[in-house]
């Protein structure tokens, strides 16, 4: 008997365009794709290639003309706009690249965010244990202001961590860090997103970036929408 | 971390402009209370407390004129009565008691009045209270018993610095340039503070008043001949019925004497709302001047938050991607006008109770009235949630504002 493996995300026949859907060609058009629960994938492309808007397809801000897009289990196209709000502020953790710190906030407060709107009790001593975890315990009242880039990154990390998702989505996480802090950050995130049971997407042209993982996704054939156009974005 | 938590951050975060709009809401709350507090303690003091009296008999003119300067020693009595008639109402059955008086001297500003000295033992500056002289009230001395005695209002000797002992020189009228009697009156007493514009007036003898030098030989006669005796007016005590209200009959009484040639009756609480008629465009132009001052200071909430909000487009972004749904956001922007609309109102509350604070001594001074700063005038059950609800509303458009905004847009990296 063969035991099968709910996936965490399960994409199929996804078509995306943006404007006049009858004149306007697919940005995405993506026939399959999946991802085990806990498994991490790098998807890389070069720029233009549709890999953010493939990442906010998954978070539940885009939703595609046509297809399936499930993540944990719930197709995202069959919910309306505050139910996905509902859905990533309880399963999906976010990285941006510009890590969006909010600049009002010291790094305890901003990671704390990061769990309110996840209709869940606040666990701050896991908050804490995070902010420990990404070597951050003892900047945990700084302002982003006070903290380096890739401090600012760590409490980036944390905060998606925070409410303790399925899934962290990592646009371009290193974009804006020096290549010795790429490494040790990709490093980080992995580490991390393992010891907390929670699969991850990460999005990048970097090749350090792509390859510290073993599942690389290079997103021109997983994004059948260049295809036919013969582009590359 | 409460949506209450990101409401104060965000104030917090814009303290400067959240600070400003809190100062002038706060401004225009506080001229609102202030201008209403005055306008209502006002209108008690004219109408209730500062009475103590039924009813003036006075000569023929304006009655707005003779209460003015019966119970307030403004302005200057339009004639004089005989001293006869007023015997003759004093007979009235309804009439309980009298004290008749004469005006029209004064001295250094303040106006002195010959009185009968029942005045201090009998008459009721405010119902059921008595004139004192005692020092725990505040007073000194005693009651005048000769001709040449005076009995000063508390204001007035401390404007004057009279103590008892002093002496002076009554004016033969009430204004700068009017001869001075060379009478000499000693004060022999200083009344206990009361509240009213008793506090700043002189008392004399009413006795004093006929045999003063200067004063011609026919009114040196009136001191010894009760016929041709003149005063200006008598405060009446009128008879009460059950519940403690005045007689009905005082109407007949005020037809009768209304009819007279020699005098009218003027009862205190049926002219002074003519008074509050003449001046309230005033006070509703003050009142007009402080809600444009609050409308204003809304008004500048809602600049304050349409300004903030381009600002903030990045952070109401993230917090939709952090799950926050519009709805959220909307609330956000909603609360935090009300908020800062409400800690303006609140505040302004306090300040307008302080300004009445720091107003009551110089209103006090110059018209005799007692203010309290702990007045809650009608206007202050209101104006705090209305300016909440005011404040909701200025908020509204920039809610609707972040309630639209489209968080992949704001939310893409800045290069």
């Amino acid at each position: 008997m063969t035991l099968t493996v709910p996936m965490i995300v399960e994409i199929n026949d996804l078509v995306l365009q943006y404007g006049n859907v009858s004149e306007s060609l697919p940005i995405l058009s993506v026939p399959r794709w999946e991802l085990q629960p806990n498994e991490q994938v790098a998807v890389s492309g070069p720029s233009g290639s549709g890999k953010s808007t493939f990442l906010n397809v998954l978070a539940g801000l885009l939703i595609p003309q046509s297809g399936q897009v499930s993540v944990c289990g719930q197709d995202l196209t069959r919910l309306g706009e505050a139910q996905r709000d509902r859905f990533r502020a309880r399963h999906i953790g976010y990285i941006f690249q510009t890590f969006n710190l909010l600049q009002g906030y010291s790094a305890l407060e901003n990671v704390l965010l990061g769990a309110t709107f996840s209709h869940q009790a606040v666990d701050h001593p896991h908050i804490r244990a995070l902010l420990e975890r990404v070597g951050l315990g003892h900047r945990l009242h700084h302002r982003p202001a006070h903290l380096s880039i890739g401090e600012q990154q760590r409490v980036a990390i944390a905060r998606a961590l925070a409410k303790r998702p399925e899934i962290i989505l990592a646009d371009e996480p290193t974009g804006s860090l020096d290549p010795g802090h790429t490494r040790e950050i990709v490093q980080l995130l992995r580490d991390v997103c393992r010891d907390e049971r929670c699969s991850l997407v990460v999005v990048s042209h970097e090749p350090t970036v792509v390859g510290a993982f073993e599942r690389r996704d290079a997103f021109l054939t997983v994004n059948r929408a260049f295809a036919s156009q013969g582009a590359t974005g | 971390m409460s949506f209450w938590r990101i409401v104060l951050k965000s104030l917090r975060q814009h303290w400067l402009s959240t600070g400003l709009a809190v100062v002038s809401i706060a401004l225009g709350v506080a001229l609102l209370v202030a201008v209403s507090s005055l306008r209502e303690q006002t209108h008690r003091n004219f109408t209730q407390e500062g009475l103590g009296v039924d009813a003036v008999l006075g000569p023929k003119g304006s009655p707005l004129q003779i209460v003015l300067n019966a119970l307030y020693h403004l302005e200057e009595m339009p004639g004089k009565i005989p001293w006869t008639y007023y015997q003759k109402v004093l007979k009235s059955d309804i009439v309980t008691d009298g004290i008749a008086f004469a005006t029209g001297h004064s001295y250094a500003g303040f106006r002195v009045n010959a009185i009968d000295a029942r005045f201090f033992t009998d008459f009721e500056y405010l119902p059921g209270r008595h004139f004192s002289f005692r020092p725990e009230d505040g007073g000194e001395g005693r009651p005048f018993q000769s001709r040449d005695e005076a009995v000063a209002g508390s204001q007035a000797a401390r404007a004057l610095r009279l103590e008892l002992d002093s002496t002076f020189n009554p004016t033969c009228g009430v204004n700068p340039g009017d001869p001075v009697h060379n009478d000499r009156l000693r004060f022999v007493g200083i009344l206990a503070p009361t509240g009213t514009p008793h506090d700043r007036a002189i008392y004399i003898p009413l006795a004093t008043f006929y045999t003063l030098s200067g004063h011609g030989a026919e009114t040196q006669e009136m001191a010894v001949n009760e016929e041709h005796r003149e005063i200006s007016g008598a405060y009446l005590k009128i008879k009460r019925i059950r519940g403690g209200a005045i007689h009905p009959g005082i109407q007949d009484l005020q037809y009768n004497i209304n009819q007279s040639s020699q005098a009218q009756l003027v009862i205190p609480s049926e002219v002074l709302p003519r008074l509050f008629d003449i001046i309230g465009w005033v006070d509703q132009v003050l009142m007009g001047i402080a809600a444009l001052v609050t409308a204003l200071a809304l008004l500048f909430l809602f600049v304050a938050l349409v300004s903030a909000l381009r600002e903030r487009r990045r952070d109401l972004a993230l917090l939709r991607c952090l799950g926050a749904t519009r709805r959220t956001v909307f609330g956000l922007i909603l609360i935090e006008s009300a908020a800062i609309a409400l800690l303006g109102a609140t505040l302004g509350l306090l300040f307008g109770h302080c300004i009445v604070a720091a107003g009551c001594p110089f209103i006090r001074v110059e018209t005799g009235l007692r203010f309290s700063a702990l007045y809650i005038a009608r206007i202050e059950l209101l104006i705090v949630p209305a300016v909440a609800l005011l404040g909701l509303l200025a908020g509204l458009l920039p809610a609707i504002q972040a309630y639209r905004l489209g968080v992949l847009k704001n939310l893409a990296p800045v290069s």
